[in-house]
């Protein structure tokens, strides 16, 4: 494999970085990390990924990166592809997880009832809130998904699509059941 | 354009046939003239003012979740370890990482299977001993390449296709009979169907399938059932394995390279004699010359681990991790082979294993049990 052709400066923008990816380039991987590892935790904690996995998933993503670079179209949004390659690894994760647990209860002895690790918590005494957040938490995987690239990492409906692979009427129909779910938590708690 | 309108129950819920357009807007999904029209609107409109501050609020409300950012050294000492690790995909996987850069000169497998079609065939095999209580399947194949084997040839069927131009007619099966195509990145298995399948540089492209069922199994990727009329990928994403709502979004994922730096078994010390050299070296059952699949191997570990045979599953385990160390079940195959070390009566290796697990899975799932087994509780 001939050696990576150094990264040229001022700083490319991400298509380029992620081609030169595709070239071999550790550099440009490094400078892809630099620019949108906060926001790929951001996305991971708002998923209800525990705070504990949060680093592995990271480098994961930014490691299948690597594989998949070659295939990006630099038509489409670098930072949707990015969020879309971290909620597979996220399914993978949580599928890993559901298979080790039904194993550890038939192999191990060590029976493990309780659930996975809750989601990052954080102290808030507003009893709406609270409402809101479990809520969130018992969104169904692909609704949550939607609801945090639209909502909260403010993806457009296109994006979101390219990134969740489904068609963009999807994510607008994922999205309003999620918010009908969210309101009726918050309504429940009013007065 | 403006947006359909979702279900009804939301407008009549909220008391105003317009509430609706306040997630619309909130979207972008509503602009120009439509936008201005329905902001006039919800500035005269309670229920929809009300929506409008109500959807924003959720969003705000949400917002506040966070994840503990690292330290600026701890940043960058992860940023090392991902560039090592990357490297390491280069350094071991070199072809990996350039085949996909040669794309362009690869050939092309086309395969159309069907049942009872009357194919020009170069080839007509029988079944190979026809007083066995379940005879050999027969079909018939037609290709000139000569970049295929037969692995498997009794009740069932398995071809191993590499590359080239196969045309096979495949009759129909009895119960008992199997007939499966082992491709470059996974498997096809046909359970009495026609269907198209395309594979081009090391990939299945697309599969399509007329009439009848079939089960695929991509490496990397769960099974999928495809009928009458299913394709795989959907024409609405030709980039990767989706059908309706159950699929992952298009990414492919390579087959990881045969050994990386982190996933090496390590040498287990063992005062009963037995190490991990042991283990390796045993032969796990494999049909020979076949691309393993994640999850054939690691099915194939779990059975032996099933069965008692704790040898012969921490040897398939050890070679579930050598050739498909990015799996996520990676870390499930590293306990299991220190639980069956313990069950094989070697506490020491158990315990060696146990914490080579705690190392390498620092915030594992089974960390309490893996240290439990580590302190030879």
């Amino acid at each position: 494999m001939t050696a990576a052709p150094r990264l040229s400066r001022p700083s490319m923008d991400d298509a380029a970085l992620i081609a030169a990816i595709a070239g071999g380039n550790l550099e440009a991987l490094g400078e892809v990390f630099d620019r949108h590892q906060a926001e790929v935790r951001r996305y991971l904690a708002s998923l209800g990924i525990p705070a504990g996995d949060i680093d592995d998933l990271v480098q994961t993503t930014f490691l299948e990166v690597t594989r998949a670079a070659p295939r990006f179209d630099p038509k489409l949004s670098a930072r949707a592809w990015l969020l879309g390659i971290a909620t597979v690894m996220v399914r993978r994760h949580r599928r890993s997880m559901g298979r080790a647990f039904a194993r550890l209860a038939r192999w191990s002895g060590a029976v493990r009832k309780d659930a996975p690790p809750t989601p990052v918590e954080f102290v808030e005494s507003d009893e709406t809130s609270l409402r809101l957040q479990r809520a969130f938490d018992a969104l169904s995987e692909k609704k949550r998904e939607v609801f945090v690239l639209v909502t909260l990492e403010g993806l457009s409906g296109e994006d979101a699509a390219h990134a969740l692979g489904i068609p963009v009427a999807t994510v607008w129909t994922r999205l309003h059941h999620a918010r009908l779910e969210l309101r009726a938590a918050i309504e429940e708690s009013e007065p | 354009m403006t947006p359909k309108s979702p279900a009804p129950s939301s407008s009549s819920d909220t008391g105003c046939a317009r509430a609706w357009q306040a997630g619309a807007v909130l979207d972008s999904r509503l602009t120009g003239t439509d936008r201005a029209s329905f902001e006039r609107h919800a500035a005269t409109c309670a229920v929809c003012a009300h929506e409008v501050r109500a959807l924003a609020a959720l969003g705000a409300a949400l917002e506040r979740k966070s994840a503990p950012q690292p330290t600026p050294l701890e940043l960058r000492r992860r940023r090392s370890q991902l560039l090592e690790r990357a490297n390491a995909l280069v350094v071991r996987g070199p072809a990996r990482w350039s085949t996909l850069r040669l794309a362009a000169a690869a050939a092309a497998i086309l395969l159309v299977v069907a049942i009872g079609w009357g194919v020009r065939s170069s080839d007509r095999h029988q079944p190979m001993d026809p007083a066995a209580a379940i005879a050999t399947p027969t079909y018939r194949l037609s290709t000139s390449s000569r970049a295929w084997q037969i692995l498997e040839k009794t009740s069932s069927v398995r071809l191993e296709l590499r590359e080239g131009q196969f045309e096979l007619a495949v009759d129909k099966l009895v119960p008992g009979q199997r007939f499966l195509l082992a491709l470059p990145d996974g498997e096809l298995e046909v359970q009495g169907t026609r269907f198209t399948v395309d594979v081009a540089d090391r990939r299945t492209r697309s599969v399509s399938v007329q009439e009848g069922r079939v089960a695929l199994r991509i490496a990397g990727h769960r099974e999928r059932i495809l009928v009458g009329g299913d394709a795989w990928p959907p024409a609405s994403d030709p980039t990767d394995a989706a059908t309706n709502e159950e699929h992952e979004p298009p990414l492919q994922v390579a087959r990881p390279p045969a050994s990386a730096a982190h996933r090496a078994p390590s040498p287990g010390p063992s005062d009963a004699g037995v190490s991990d050299r042991d283990a390796s070296e045993s032969k796990p059952t494999a049909d020979a010359g076949s691309a393993p699949s994640a999850q054939g191997e690691f099915t194939l570990a779990m059975s032996a681990f099933s069965a008692g045979d704790f040898a012969r599953a921490e040897a398939l385990f050890v070679a579930f991790e050598q050739h498909h160390p990015g799996d996520g079940r990676v870390e499930d195959s590293t306990f299991l082979r220190a639980v069956a070390r313990s069950r094989r009566g070697d506490m020491a290796g158990a315990q060696a294993l146990a914490r080579q697990y705690l190392r390498d899975y620092p915030k594992g799932l089974r960390r309490l049990e893996a240290e439990r087994l580590a302190e030879g509780r």
